[in-house]
């Protein structure tokens, strides 16, 4: 039995590959609209012209803006605002509020020589806006055409010829060049399709064909595979917010939706997952703009195959899908397998078309079981164990050193009590004071019961060797769980023996920067002096020889009968006396080289008549 | 001739506003462009001239005759297996040398080259295929493997600097995660998970410690080179992109976060305000010291001499120099080690001023002003000055203790000045005693 479903699966995967591009989403049209009525309060006639443009490819109501337009600002000069003002003077019926100078333009526009092709198709534009577009000569007008585009063959210009053709009449011609500009479009990663130039290049060729090819009622040239690859870049696209992009993309959507046969979409509806409670998907399958799919048969919606991502187990199979009344909403009812939780791959296929889809069977867990214990490292000693019961928080703090281990069982189970494997079954151990957290990754055994060893020597390096308070978590989740426990077990108590730091010690912060501490100079002490009284009494004891001198000598009397009155006595006197008392200035005041400065030349003095008096005396004596 | 002189000096003034704002973005496909179109159009309204280029283009060089072509880097293309032609892991660490700036966002799918980047930037990015979970914090969009997740503006770092100041809004991320050296100072991590994350293949049950594990998992990091460049890089594509810009957030498990909108769209602005260099630049205008009481600067101080000293600090902002407003600029005072160091105080614009003495220990000193702030450019200033011992007139000259040396010598020297008249002219009384 087994063995026939995955050969079958096998086929269906098959199909799966050759189809892989199906869509996944819709082109949202209701936020699209709101976009485009926002932009209707524009002052920018670009902006109002896509917003009018958009709102009237939703067939959606566009309010009287003729008051508008006369007063809204644009450069007459400017082809592209001319054809802005002009086609949405067109599309609001409010061509009576256009003024004549807009006709100037687009007129010079065609006369110009080296015209490129989007200034004509502009300019051919906003003249047919404004009733005046005849073209007379129509093959001479298409060879003038082909002749610019041979000179620069971009999508783009493509799009606009293509466009040109259709006020032309030369749909021919587009039908026969159309399949070789589809084929030059850009693919990105083999999945979507567009050209170079991005959404208003895509949405312009994408319109024009299926337009041109409607007209002349031929089906149009892109194949399956293309269809399918624009409609996934038209997706890629759907966040676009401007009144233009909105614009481009309802219309190039629409065209891709409108094709036959088109795209199909493929879309979970809300949750993409059941519970017990809730035990069924709903798909959405419509076509790109979120329009049922015609020529669709309910019955012929259908789950191939559902098989378990974790095992490859397969689940159901053909199982036909219910349809909402009245909505493209299709219902899968995953009750047969809502106690078996995982991720679960459903091939779903509408009409020819499969496509899978994940779809989880999320399921409650529960942590039971779980006993946490203190032993020795050397398991001398058996470990003390505490059992605790979610959610309950332990009761007394734990003690652990760095000769012991602190081990943590725990065993997740699912509603009905049977052990099972989650993908997350952490343990985290945070500091209660600081930052710090350490995870620890539980392991678990035969038989599903999941055990983590704290040996408390070994992961002091992870916690920064920081004795002190931590408190224990345990973490448990998987993709496939409706809720994820986070239980908080309790306080543990951490002495890292003589690697410790105290908790809080400042580490070597790796942060660029922040503020140094601050550092000042200690000036050296000045040195101890003696006070001042004792140095005055010392000032009094040196100068008393002196006094003394002069006391005596004025008690005795002395007798200076040998100075002679002659000048050179009188300088010698003066300039040793000036010297001396140039040393009491030199203290007071002078610095060294000032006071030689003026020593010099008195010492000079002094020398000279010292010499001269003491020539004199020596006479003097002689001769008595 | 004097027109093109002008003409040419303008043109030569255009060229240098431009050209830090030349932009090369290296993108996987062109679709990248229209998917993340309002981070580049963000990016365009600023003045960033952005050149868009397939990754793999045979045609790529970032420099031109030695001069660098762009000014900054954009890297959104994790599925390139190698550059295409100048421009490999080598080229774009010299580009980073050479004073550029990165932004580079991969996703779970990314290639070596990006390993290779990252770890050369101070990151190491999880191997292919790993993604960052957390099945506590995933959004509601999510397509079950619990890898879109949810991340508290509480998780960023706390540098207003580089991620702004109104972050409030709920982040959301998908794609892989970083690992950190937090020895490494000038890595930041600018945005991390929540205990409960990890980074792993979502597919396969965790049988090896993941290398990325809770707040240890950083989704964005940030690097500021020594020269100043600037790196930012994310572990999400995602992120950066419309989607996650324009959608609203609905954390599923616990509180069950809600948000009209994600705040990607602020935080990615900011960055790369940040990464290209708009914000968090500081210059030095004007550097004065002097005595206290004078206006002339001086070269050489004396010992114990007060000296100011005032540096006028510019930050870049809106485009325009504009005063600095801090409170935790120091000076330093060199003589290879610092012998002062203080905080300077803030006086009007953007002038710093610090009065201090100078060490009584003299030789050749430096005034450093060493400001390394988080999401701040380094500023760095140093102005060297001697500091000589003092003059023999500088001393003291009246000292107290001193006074019997100085009467002693003053009463030498008068006792030598009446002594020089007693010994020339003394004349003995009574010559004729010994006649009698």
């Amino acid at each position: 039995m087994k063995m026939y479903f995955r050969v079958q699966l096998l086929i269906l995967v098959s199909i799966a590959v050759s189809n892989a591009n199906i869509l996944q989403g819709t082109v949202d049209i209701n936020r699209l609209q709101t976009i485009l009525k926002d932009n209707l309060k524009s002052k920018d006639v670009g902006t109002l012209y896509y917003a009018v443009r958009g709102l009237k490819q939703l067939k959606a109501d566009v309010p009287n803006i003729c008051e508008d337009l006369k007063t809204i600002k644009y450069d007459v000069k400017n082809l592209e605002q001319v054809f802005y003002l002009t086609n949405l003077a067109l599309l609001t019926n409010c061509q009576n509020s256009l003024k004549p100078e807009v006709l100037a333009t687009p007129t010079q526009a065609l006369d110009k020589k080296d015209v490129t092709i989007q200034e004509l198709y502009l300019a051919v534009y906003t003249l047919k806006a404004l009733g005046k577009g005849t073209i007379y000569d129509k093959e001479d007008a298409l060879k003038n055409l082909i002749q610019l585009l041979k000179k620069d063959d971009t999508p783009a210009n493509y799009g606009y010829v293509f466009a040109l053709c259709e006020h032309m009449g030369c749909g021919l011609w587009t039908t026969s060049h159309a399949e070789g500009v589809i084929l030059a479009a850009d693919e990105t990663d083999s999945r979507a399709l567009h050209f170079e130039g991005g959404l208003p290049v895509t949405s312009q060729l994408l319109t024009t064909i299926t337009r041109t090819y409607k007209a002349q009622k031929k089906p149009t040239p892109f194949t399956e595979e293309q269809r399918y690859k624009f409609a996934e870049y038209l997706l890629s696209r759907r966040s676009v917010n401007t009144a233009k992009g909105v614009t481009l993309l309802l219309e190039a959507a629409t065209a891709i939706a409108d094709d036959e046969p088109t795209p199909i979409s493929i879309a979970v509806k809300g949750k993409k997952y059941v519970t017990s409670e809730s035990d069924s998907i709903e798909f959405t399958i419509t076509d790109l703009i979120g329009r049922p799919v015609r020529n669709l048969k309910p019955e012929e919606v259908i789950a191939q195959s559902g098989t378990r991502l974790a095992d490859d187990v397969v689940v159901l199979s053909k199982q036909p899908l219910t349809q909402k009344p009245n909505e493209p909403t299709f219902v899968l009812n995953l009750n047969k397998i809502k106690s078996q939780y995982g991720v679960y791959k459903i091939a779903l296929s509408a009409g020819t078309k499969t496509t899978s889809v994940n779809v989880a069977v999320l399921g409650e867990i529960q942590v039971a079981n779980v006993e946490v214990g203190v032993g020795d490292v050397d398991g001398t000693t058996s470990p003390k164990i505490t059992t605790i019961t979610y959610p309950n928080k332990l009761v007394d703090k734990l003690l652990a050193d760095h000769m012991q281990k602190v081990s943590l069982k725990f065993t997740v189970r699912d509603k009905w009590n049977k052990p099972v494997l989650v993908q997350q079954a952490f343990v985290r151990v945070a500091s209660t004071e600081t930052d710090d957290e350490t995870i620890f990754v539980a392991e678990p055994d035969n038989t599903k019961a999941y055990k983590v060893e704290l040996n408390i020597g070994s992961i002091a390096k992870h916690l920064n060797y920081a004795s002190g308070s931590y408190s224990l978590s345990v973490y448990v989740g998987d993709s496939a769980v409706s809720s994820p426990v986070a239980w908080l077990l309790g306080d543990v108590s951490f002495n890292f023996g003589k690697d410790a730091n105290a908790v809080g010690v400042a580490r070597a912060t790796g942060a660029a920067g922040g503020r140094l501490p601050e550092l000042a100079h200690t000036f050296r002490a000045a040195e101890a002096r003696p006070a001042r009284a004792l140095s005055d009494v010392c000032s009094a004891l040196c100068a008393a020889p002196l006094l003394v001198l002069l006391l005596l000598w004025a008690r005795i009397g002395i007798n200076l009968r040998n100075f002679p009155l002659v000048p050179s006595a009188l300088i010698f006197h003066l300039a040793l006396g000036a010297s001396l008392g140039l040393y009491v200035v030199l203290w007071l005041q002078l610095t060294m080289f000032e006071a030689i400065r003026y020593l010099l030349p008195l010492g000079a003095v002094t020398f000279l008549s010292g010499h001269r008096l003491l020539q004199r005396l020596v006479k003097d004596k002689t001769s008595k | 001739m004097k027109t093109t002189i002008i003409l040419g000096t303008l043109i030569t003034f255009l060229t240098l506003v431009c050209a830090d704002h030349e932009t090369l973005v290296l993108i996987d496909n062109l679709n990248i462009k229209e998917t993340h179109s309002q981070f580049f159009k963000s990016l365009q309204e600023r003045g960033y001239g952005l050149t868009f280029k397939l990754a793999d283009d045979a045609n790529l060089v970032l420099s031109k005759y030695g001069e660098y072509l762009y000014k900054n880097l954009i890297v959104f293309a994790p599925s390139v297996l190698e550059f295409g032609g100048q421009v490999d892991s080598e080229a774009i660490t010299k580009f980073i040398d050479d004073g550029g700036n990165l932004l580079m966002a991969g996703n779970a799918a990314a290639g070596d080259v990006y390993r290779e980047i990252a770890s050369e930037c101070g990151f190491q990015m999880d191997e292919e295929s790993a993604a960052v979970i957390d099945h506590f914090n995933y959004d509601v969009t999510d397509e079950g493997d619990h890898t879109r997740i949810v991340v508290s503006p509480k998780n960023l770092i706390k540098a207003p600097t580089i991620v702004g100041e109104q972050n409030t809004q709920p982040l959301l991320f998908e794609g892989t995660g970083l690992i950190v050296d937090k020895d490494n100072s000038l890595v930041l991590p600018i945005l991390s998970a929540d205990s409960t994350a990890y980074s792993y293949n979502p597919k396969s049950q965790v049988k090896e410690y993941p290398h990325a594990v809770g707040r240890k998992t950083v989704l964005i990091a940030a690097l500021q080179a020594r020269n100043n460049a600037r790196i930012v890089f994310s572990g999400s594509l995602f992120f950066f992109s419309d989607e996650a810009f324009n959608s609203p957030v609905t954390k599923v498990q616990g509180d069950k976060t809600k948000s009209d909108v994600s705040g990607n769209k602020i935080l990615a602005i900011r960055l790369t305000e940040w990464v290209f260099g708009e914000r968090g630049r500081l210059r030095v205008r004007n550097v004065d010291h002097h005595r206290q009481g004078e206006k002339e600067p001086s070269s050489a101080y004396t010992i114990t001499d007060t000296v100011v000293y005032r540096i006028e600090i510019e930050e870049l902002k809106n485009g325009k120099w504009q005063p600095f407003e801090a409170n935790d600029v120091q000076l330093e005072f060199v003589r290879i080690d610092p012998f002062i160091r203080t905080t300077l105080q803030k006086k009007p614009n953007g002038v710093y001023e610090a009065v201090f003495k100078v060490p009584d220990v003299w030789g050749v000193y430096q005034f450093k002003v060493d400001y390394d702030r988080v999401g701040y450019t380094r500023l760095y200033h140093s102005t060297q000055v001697s500091v000589r011992p003092l003059q023999h007139t500088q001393y003291e000259r009246f000292i107290p203790s001193a006074y019997p040396y100085y009467v002693s010598s003053f009463s030498m020297m008068i006792g030598v000045f009446l002594f020089s008249f007693v010994f020339l002219y003394y004349k003995e009384d009574q010559p004729k005693t010994k006649s009698e």
